[in-house]
């Protein structure tokens, strides 16, 4: 009877879906049509495209095959998303959720709804091995580098500030660089520059999520042991979305019966 | 054929059927799932081995990478040196520029603590103040030098090399990693070290990339780099030791994966399906269809029995069931023979295949070590080029040092700069080759002016020789390896002016060559099924490399490998110390070297699929037997049917034993014609249906042999067994390629023989003869070519067999003389056309018809049936007695008194009619007139025409045909008679009778005239 009483709200939210969709006439196909999911394509095990064949791959992409299957989509369609871009898709309604890395966070969940979070990664950072650098103490006076838009920023400056290395004041601020009391941070428009900008040594210590870093990692690259701080993804659809309820129940489900785990385990 | 015999044989195909198929089910999962099992073994031990041959990668990536540090390292020193020294006064470009070129490095810089350039070979490019750089401030420290790093700029990739001039100042190399990398690609990337290793016979490795699933190594070069996931690969089966099937760009393969988490990539041993099921198909379908010949047999034969059976012979066993005693019999013998042969062809195919499979593997992997130590002896070269340069480089460093200021030539600063330099000792002659100044323990030492010395070589240098390389020796003193480099030293105006020699210790290169050692090579070979590796010196017939260290250098024969095993090439078993192994060979410079894996361990399958197909065949036949003899109903009671007397050419043979069977009578064994089915006995149709199928079989083979290249692959074991690539000798290849042959010259004859025999059908009697005997001589020489072909495939020299103390000496000593005569006879009579297939001749004493004309022989069937067989230098006197028409003659006596025209003229009459009575008659009966006028009769001679072989039964017919016309006409023929006194009535001719026989006597001697008188006389 319990597993009854669970199952009405689903059945009733695809009611209203179903309704609703009707109403608004969005919906060009019979039945659920596709899932509009926006993934990153440049994160290995994530969200990664094959240029040579346009297949994307990974654990996201897993995640929202099966979710959509679940909910009664006919299929997906991926939608390549970047930190920049992701709030405006989803909001403009580009794309229908983001399963892209998207980390739960207080000021996101004023716009979105989340789901639960599928995944717990952590937010590093990479130094090159050349700099010397061994703690996160010794990046003061220091340029870190993150990526525009990423969740990392924010994060990274918390904890600066918990671990005294910044003071309260923020200098200066612009959409690239920002001076902090004691740190600077350059805000790289990609991954890809930030990089390179590592590379070169024009920022001294680069901050992402640690799934990303892998991506970019090497022989001469190192993570301070420090860790940032601890990132949950889950799935982004819109504020109040009739979307929100069922995407938040699937994920629930896959989340129960195991499935997440073992994708992550293939993916691992 | 009643329809409840038809039911029963409809029923018992369905259950042959049906265990052909469950047993083929069962052979093929067994094999399949022990295949698998085999291959994930020696996958197993493959990627056991891949872990090591990429840690051993990783750690000459480690090696090659840390000497090539060292080397740029000293290069860093040494300019530091200079500036400290010295030897260049100022940080101006231009001296910079010098010591670039020197050096060999894309630039060098001089810095100051911060990073603050104080002088480059170019404009500053780089900005070493920042962070990034810190690594170069290390020189600072404890250590004067600081580790190498890279960084990716916009000019390119560098690596950076510091070392302190002072407590402010550092020199900085800037070098272009192009070298090393080249370095590595030649011995640690993933192509060098996969793309000889081989998995099985056409497998591979490959390497995919943990972290992005690209393909880091594929043998398919087009995959390199690209997506594995979407080349079929799932990553679900990418986990550490998983053994499992992949479907990679189309082609399925069995891998086996292994992470190697230092080199962040899967390592996958993939071993194509075709080749793990290949021999699986070819093996099973063997054993499949010889249970198929078995069970048809079996069941073919009861029904054969059945509907031939007279006497129903039924015991009545409990309840309602009757059991057939014959049918129990006979097919219960055929049932064990098939049993038993079941049991041996699976057992000989599985060794077959596990053997050849074992032979090509070990082949294969020699090869794979021949290639390994081949690419070594390159290597070896390569290092030692490579190696001397580097000395070189430091000679010449040590020589500009001393050129710019010679001053420094003392025992303090030569120690301080060999250290620097990385050399045992650095030493300054003068021109005359007197040693200015060493910090070696050897001083005041002088330049031989003996060849034979070791350091006459220098002398060159004296001379204006640019530098000098000397090979490393072991030196006489210390017994430590050595190794001298001379660069000349020149004046202002660019005489020689003494040089410069260093003294290294090439530990480094030693080492390396060192594992380039035929020892070291073998000892890294890893043979599957817990096989070994080993070397024999060709020459001297010792170890000279065995996995134990204490056989090395002992006498191979003495441990029983004999000497014909001693050879390039050798494939089969071999005993080592009392224990049997299944071994290989190849020739790789001085050494034979053998591959050999324990012969239990190479045919592991063989006794449990043995015994397998064994059981399931039993259990099968048992089954099938049972329906067979077995039945429910009783018999009808079939009223005997009589045997008429047929043509048939199967006749009642008494056996020695007193049986009798059923025989081919002698006339129709060389006929072409075939017994016609209804008129075989039980047997000889079993017989017919088994050679039907040994027919399929060997045609079959004929075809695979014939196309071996379109239907197998190059590594096909079919083809390992044809090309002849094992030892020659009594083993299971030669027995088993000598099968093949056999089956391709049969299949070959037989077709042959078809063909003539259709020809023969078609031509006349001529050419029926030359048929035959093309037929006898193609048999003679299919079977003579087959054997010494087959012998020589047993090891047998036949070449010899034939020259010397062989066959021909046996031929001519025994009776080769007859034998030879023979032959020459039968050519002589086929080309001489004495006679011909289907003549009627008399030879000596002996008529008959001409059966066969052979090499040796000739067979002549007389006409009572027999056949005389006669040696054909025996084929003498032969009277040919085939004619287009033969003539039958009959001489009737008439008695004086009777009136001759009387009888002449009822002649006329009769003869139509007797013409009519006498079928066999072609033409005639001809009146040949009067032959005598005897003592008591006139005799006259009556001939007609008709075929030699009706001759005298004709004769007979005209013999009755005259009396009986005589007796109508009253005509009395006379025979010894006393007549005591009966005057005879002599009637007179008419006038017309006269007439008349006038005119028949004319014309009879004008139809008859033409025919050959001679033959009358002989009767």
């Amino acid at each position: 009877m319990r597993e009854r009483g669970r199952k009405k709200p689903a059945f009733f939210a695809v009611l209203i879906l179903v309704a609703s969709t009707a109403l608004c006439g969005c919906s060009d196909n019979t039945g659920r049509g596709i899932l509009k999911a926006g993934v990153r394509d440049d994160i290995m095990n994530f969200g990664y495209l094959n240029e040579t064949t346009g297949k994307y791959y990974g654990l996201e992409i897993d995640i929202a095959a099966e979710m959509a299957e679940r909910m009664g989509y006919a299929g997906v369609e991926y939608v390549t998303v970047t930190p920049d871009t992701r709030k405006d898709m989803l909001l403009d309604g580009e794309v229908d959720c983001i399963i892209a890395t998207y980390s739960i966070a207080e000021t996101r969940e004023e716009n979105f709804d989340f789901s639960d979070p599928y995944y717990t990664d952590s937010t590093v950072v990479v130094v090159e091995k050349s700099t010397l650098i061994n703690s996160i103490e010794e990046l003061r006076g220091l340029n870190i580098g993150t990526m525009a838009g990423s969740n990392a920023s924010p994060l990274l400056a918390t904890k600066l500030y918990e671990l005294g290395i910044i003071g309260e004041e923020v200098i200066s601020n612009t959409d690239t660089f920002t001076q902090y009391d004691g740190v600077s941070v350059t805000k790289a428009a990609s991954y890809q520059e930030l990089d390179v900008l590592l590379e070169q040594g024009l920022v001294d210590a680069a901050c992402m999520d640690r799934c990303i870093a892998a991506t970019y990692m090497d022989d001469d690259r190192k993570f301070l042991e420090t860790n940032i701080a601890e990132q949950n993804y889950g799935v982004a659809t819109q504020k109040d979305s009739v979307l929100s309820a069922e995407v938040s129940e699937t994920i629930r489900q896959m989340l129960d019966d195991g499935t997440i785990d073992t994708m992550i385990d293939k993916w691992d | 054929m009643n329809r409840e015999m038809k039911r029963k044989a409809v029923f018992m195909v369905a259950v042959g059927l049906i265990f052909l198929a469950l047993l083929g089910a069962l052979l093929f999962f067994m094999q399949t799932n022990l295949s698998l099992a085999n291959q994930r073994e020696s996958t197993h031990e493959k990627l056991v081995q891949m872990d090591e041959v990429i840690a051993q990668g990783q750690e000459s990536k480690t090696q090659t990478t840390q000497s090539f540090d060292e080397i740029q390292q000293s290069k860093a020193a040494s300019m530091a040196f200079i500036f400290q020294n010295g030897v260049m006064d100022d940080y101006s470009v231009a001296n910079l520029q010098e010591c670039k070129t020197l050096l060999d490095a894309e630039n060098v810089y001089v810095l100051d603590r911060d990073g603050n350039i104080l002088g480059s070979s170019a404009d500053a490019v780089a900005d070493f103040t920042l962070v990034r750089y810190n690594q170069l401030r290390d020189v600072f420290g404890k250590k004067p030098s600081s580790d190498a790093f890279e960084v990716e700029t916009d000019r390119g990739r560098f690596r950076y090399y510091g070392y302190r001039i002072d407590d402010n100042t550092m020199a900085v190399l800037e070098k272009n990693p192009k070298e090393l990398d080249e370095l590595l690609a030649s011995t640690s990337t993933w192509d060098t070290m996969l793309h000889t290793v081989t998995v099985g016979l056409n497998g591979f490795t490959f390497a995919v990339s943990d972290k992005d699933y690209t393909f880091l190594y594929y043998p398919d070069e087009a995959l390199l780099g690209m997506d594995a996931l979407s080349s079929g690969i799932s990553v679900d089966a990418l986990e550490d030791e998983n053994y499992t099937w992949m479907e990679i760009a189309g082609q399925r393969f069995y891998c086996g994966v292994a992470h190697v988490e230092d080199a962040d990539a899967y390592v996958i041993c993939a071993v194509p399906e075709d080749e793990i099921l290949s021999s699986r198909d070819i093996t099973v379908m063997i054993i499949l269809f010889t249970f198929f010949i078995v069970i048809t047999l079996v069941i073919t034969y009861a029904f054969f029995i059945m509907l031939q059976e007279k006497k129903k012979e039924r015991r009545k066993l409990a309840g309602n069931v009757y059991y057939n005693f014959e049918v129990g019999r006979k097919i219960g013998t055929v049932a064990a023979v098939g049993l038993v042969c079941i049991l041996l062809v699976t057992f000989y195919m599985q060794t077959l295949f596990a053997l050849s499979q074992q032979s090509m593997s070990n082949s294969q992997h020699l090869s794979e070590v021949e290639r390994e130590i081949q690419n070594y002896e390159n290597e070896r070269a390569r290092i030692t080029k490579q190696y001397n340069e580097r000395y070189l480089n430091k000679a010449q460093i040590a020589a500009y040092i001393l050129t710019k200021a010679p001053q420094l030539a003392d025992r303090e600063h030569l120690a301080n700069l060999s250290a620097l330099l990385g050399v045992n000792a650095v030493s300054v002659f003068d021109r005359e080759g007197v040693q200015i100044a060493t910090n070696s323990p050897y001083t005041e030492v002088t330049i031989s002016d003996d060849p034979e010395d070791q350091s006459y070589d220098f002398q060159k240098l004296l001379v204006g020789m640019e530098y000098l390389i000397q090979e490393a020796q072991v030196n006489d003193l210390t017994e430590e390896y050595e190794q001298y480099i001379g660069v000349t030293l020149r004046d202002a105006d660019g005489n020689a002016d003494g040089f410069v020699q260093i003294c290294v210790e090439p530990t480094l290169l030693e080492d390396v060559l060192a594992s380039m050692d035929l020892n070291t090579i073998l000892s890294g070979v890893r043979v599957g099924n817990s096989g070994i590796i080993f070397a024999i010196d060709s020459k001297s017939g010792e170890f000279a490399y065995y996995p134990t260290q204490r056989m090395i250098g002992r006498e191979a024969a003495s441990y029983g490998i004999t000497e014909n095993q001693q050879t390039d090439g050798y494939t089969g078993y071999l005993t080592i110390n009392g224990s049997s192994y299944y071994a290989s060979s190849l020739e790789i410079g001085a050494n034979y070297i053998y591959i050999a894996v324990p012969s239990a361990n190479v045919a592991g399958n063989r006794l449990p699929l043995t015994i397998a197909s064994g059981i399931a065949s039993l259990f099968a036949l048992l089954i099938v037997f049972a329906l067979l003899a077995f039945s429910k109903k009783e018999p009808e009671m079939v009223a005997e049917g009589k045997k008429g007397i047929t043509n048939s050419p199967m006749v009642d043979v008494v056996m020695p034993d007193k049986t009798v069977k059923k025989a081919k009578s002698a006339a129709s064994r060389w006929q072409n014609n075939v017994i016609a089915w209804q008129e075989k006995t039980p047997e000889q149709q079993i017989v017919t249906v088994l050679k039907m199928l040994l027919a399929i079989l060997a045609f079959t083979i004929c075809i695979g042999v014939l196309f071996q290249d379109r239907f197998f692959d190059s590594q096909s074991i079919f083809r390992f067994v044809l090309s002849g690539e094992w030892a020659h000798g009594v083993n299971i290849f030669a027995f088993t390629c000598s099968l093949m042959l056999i089956c391709v010259g049969s299949v070959v004859t037989m077709i042959a023989q078809r063909i003539l025999t259709l020809l023969a059908r078609m031509m006349g009697a001529k050419g029926e003869t030359i048929c035959r005997l093309l037929h006898n001589f193609l048999k003679y020489i299919s079977v003579l070519a087959l054997l010494f072909y087959c012998l020589s495939l047993f090891g047998i020299d036949t070449a010899t067999l034939l020259a010397s103390a062989g066959i021909l000496t046996l031929i001519v000593g025994l009776g080769a003389q007859t034998l030879v005569s023979d032959i020459l006879a039968g050519l002589f009579i086929i080309f001489e056309g004495e006679f011909q297939v289907g003549d009627i001749v008399t030879i000596g004493d002996w008529r008959g018809t001409v059966v066969e004309i052979g090499i040796r022989t000739t067979k002549i069937l007389d006409g009572s049936g027999n056949i005389k067989i006669i040696s054909n230098s025996d084929v003498t006197g032969v009277v040919n007695m085939t004619r287009e028409y033969s003539y039958a003659w009959i001489d009737v006596g008439i008695e004086y008194g009777e009136s001759l025209e009387r009888v002449e003229s009822i002649l006329e009459d009769e003869f139509p009619k007797i013409r009519e009575h006498i079928p066999t008659i072609m033409d005639g009966p001809f009146y040949k007139g009067v032959v005598e006028l005897g003592d008591n009769s006139v005799n006259i001679r009556v001939m007609a025409l008709c075929a030699e072989g009706d001759r005298i039964q004709t004769e007979r017919e005209l013999n009755r045909e005259m009396k009986l016309v005589f007796d109508r006409h009253k005509i009395s023929i006379p025979y010894p008679q006393i007549v005591v006194n009966h005057p005879p009535e002599f009637k007179e001719a008419t006038a017309w009778e006269k007439y008349k026989a006038e005119r028949f006597a004319r014309e009879q001697r004008d139809v008859a005239g033409n025919l050959i008188e001679d033959e009358e006389e002989d009767s």
